[in-house]
């Protein structure tokens, strides 16, 4: 068979295979029709038999109403401490993005504490956390918030005090806790209302949101040229919450060779990374720090586990038992 | 397996293969698929599968004989040339300037010393108040719970005066036709009022139908003032802490300010794109932590190498 001919079969096959696979057991999610928008690229989970094709950035849907069940199977969840579980998974994308491995951990903020920490040189020269400094009672960390060169963007509340004014931008989001544990997803618009900030004990504001409270992949997500690079891949980490309340925490690593090459800044695009918030469950989501910053700490009864960044950061999401 | 540092190994447990087995269980089997038809296209399926997951195999395991190697250069990851080096070197070096005052503002170093100062200031006023300062939390819950209570009272009576006044004006609305007629009309012109945004004329027709303006919720606070007092005074140490408080995140916005105007400079000076300069900086980041631990830097063209290398203690400098 002349060579066209059979990379035409395999491409009619592959398209006949994402049609398949892009019908989810669930109604997971809103598909499209496609549109000039994304650039190619396309994101596989390995099953744990073979690699499964679950997203195309030309049939990328709008919005997730549930997980899909190729890549939530896909992991398999570890207990690390009553309200934190974590587990990993292997994905293949384009480009860079060829070998991921994700990181995830869900924590039931009903069930344990979360608290933020800070950490800056002598002098407040440079940011001073990464994970190896997280505090020894801590069955989870990972940095939060973005930061311009020392000091958090945005709303800052530590200990139910405004360390930092609220930031103002389309596509940020704050993460607040209140007083009883509660966590609050805070859009740009409600933050300007003071009312919305109080009773707040710890807080903190990033972008870019990754699905709206509806399980929605905004729009500047969708398609070039509307303020997000939707074709730069990097290290990604994220925030997302669980239609149970629970939260998502997603940190993407460069998986050759193992963790020893982990840190490196290669991973998905924004589109991509949203869609795997969204196929992991998460209803709502925002981008934290990732790049060379993400860093993350999960300890459980084999030990302590680390995936470690390059780069030192001001501010750190911590999980705690409840005292 | 995983890749994380671990301080014990571990093998797939009991409970990950429990998990494993009751999540093969729970995969749904549609009926569809029972048919033999639906078999056939489940075996088709499976091929079509099992090539995507070659080309998917293929693509992965490509990447295996040279991890390290650099990314895609386009326009926003832009090779890190001498010159580009060079640029984004001028660029930290505006910044720093900024940063220590260059544009007429007071320096980042003297905003910290200055934050630092007040916030140690507050809290020295407060370790040496303490005392003063917890008799007045006292006294103050105290008064709120006070004033809590007679606020609730007072709306509670207020409440119930407006329900009764309520079934009054219904209980005529069904004996007097007039009336009856008259509030249908004025009910019509709050709808208009209300279509034109006229909150003022809204607000009047409601008074007037309902016979009089309703009492205002400074009743309430009245109410609590005659029943419990005001709030008692502020210490004045306290009054003075707050105070220093509030300069100290005033202080702290000035430093963030300074830090946004530093990195805007670096970006203008460096002559790269916002996306192009932040991307820049952040690879040089890892490339310098790399040095920094003597591991091999990964991620970085040959040519990036020489051009990082040869200023690497320029880069060092200025980061």
């Amino acid at each position: 068979m002349p060579v066209a001919a059979c990379l035409g079969a395999v491409r009619v096959a592959a398209i006949a295979f994402v049609a398949i696979a892009a019908t989810p057991l669930r109604n997971a999610a809103d598909h499209v029709p496609a549109r000039a928008g994304l650039p190619p690229s396309s994101l596989a989970v390995w099953t744990g038999k073979a690699w499964r094709e679950w997203w195309r950035s030309d049939e990328a849907p709008d919005r997730w109403r549930g997980p899909h069940n190729a890549v939530a199977d896909a992991v398999r969840w570890r207990v690390a401490a009553n309200g934190v579980e974590w587990g990993e998974l292997r994905l293949a994308g384009t480009g860079e993005a060829r070998r991921l491995r994700a990181v995830v951990a869900r924590i039931d903020p009903r069930v344990v504490q979360l608290r933020l920490d800070t950490a800056f040189t002598p002098g407040g020269e440079r940011a001073a956390w990464t994970v190896d400094d997280a505090r020894r009672d801590a069955i989870m960390a990972v940095n939060v918030g973005q930061f311009v060169r020392t000091l958090p963007w945005g709303w800052v509340v530590l200990d139910g005090h405004q360390f930092l004014a609220p930031g103002s931008g389309p596509l940020a989001t704050a993460v607040a806790v209140d007083s009883s544990g509660t966590v609050r997803w805070i859009g740009p618009e409600s933050i300007k209302d003071p009312n919305v900030r109080r009773g707040v004990v710890a807080a903190f504001q990033s972008y870019p949101t990754l699905l709206t409270a509806d399980g929605e992949i905004p729009v500047p997500l969708r398609e070039p040229g509307r303020g997000i690079d939707v074709e730069h891949r990097d290290a990604r980490l994220g925030l997302g919450a669980l239609p149970d309340g629970r939260l998502l925490v997603v940190l993407t690593r460069f998986d050759a060779l193992g963790e020893s090459l982990g840190s490196i800044p290669f991973g998905p695009t924004i589109p991509e990374f949203a869609a795997l918030m969204g196929a992991l469950g998460a209803r709502q989501a925002v981008a934290l720090d990732g790049g060379i910053s993400g860093q993350m700490l999960v300890r459980d009864a084999d030990g302590t586990h680390l995936w470690r960044g390059l780069r030192k950061v001001p501010m750190a999401l911590v999980v705690t038992r409840k005292p | 397996m995983s890749y994380a540092y671990s301080t014990s190994a571990r093998s797939l447990s009991r409970h990950g293969i429990a998990v494993a087995v009751v999540a093969s269980l729970a995969v749904p089997f549609h009926s569809a698929h029972a048919q033999l038809g639906g078999l056939v296209k489940k075996a088709k399926d499976r091929v079509v599968e099992q090539q995507v997951a070659n080309q998917v195999d293929k693509r992965v395991n490509s990447s295996a004989s040279d991890p390290g190697a650099p990314p895609k250069f386009d326009d926003v990851t832009v090779e890190l040339t001498n010159d580009r080096v060079a640029q984004i070197i001028r660029g930290l070096t505006a910044g720093r300037a900024v940063l220590d005052g260059a544009n007429g503002s007071p320096s980042r170093a003297t905003l910290i010393a200055q934050r630092d100062a007040a916030a140690n200031q507050s809290a020295d006023l407060s370790q040496k108040n303490s005392k003063a300062i917890e008799a007045y939390t006292v006294k103050r819950d105290e008064s709120q719970r006070c004033r809590n209570n007679a606020i609730h009272a007072s709306r509670e009576k207020r409440q119930q005066a407006n329900d009764q006044r309520m079934k009054e004006l219904q209980a005529k609305a069904m004996s007097d036709p007039a009336f009856r007629e008259k509030a249908i009309a004025m009910a019509q012109k709050m709808a208009v009022a209300q279509q034109k945004g006229d909150t003022a004329e809204v607000r009047r027709l409601m008074i007037e139908l309902n016979g009089g303006a309703p009492e205002s919720d400074s009743v309430d606070s009245l109410a609590a003032d005659k029943a419990c007092g005001s709030l008692p005074a502020q210490p004045a140490a306290m009054v003075q802490s707050e105070k220093l408080n509030a300069l100290a995140n005033k202080l702290t916005e000035s430093i963030r300010q300074l830090e946004e105007q530093a990195a805007e400079t670096e970006v203008k000076e460096s002559k790269l794109s916002e996306r192009q300069y932040q991307t820049a900086r952040e690879r040089i980041e890892a490339y310098l932590s790399a040095m920094k631990y003597n591991s091999q830097p990964r991620g970085f063209s040959a040519g990036e190498l020489q051009a990082l290398g040869a200023r690497r203690a320029d880069l060092e400098k200025v980061m």
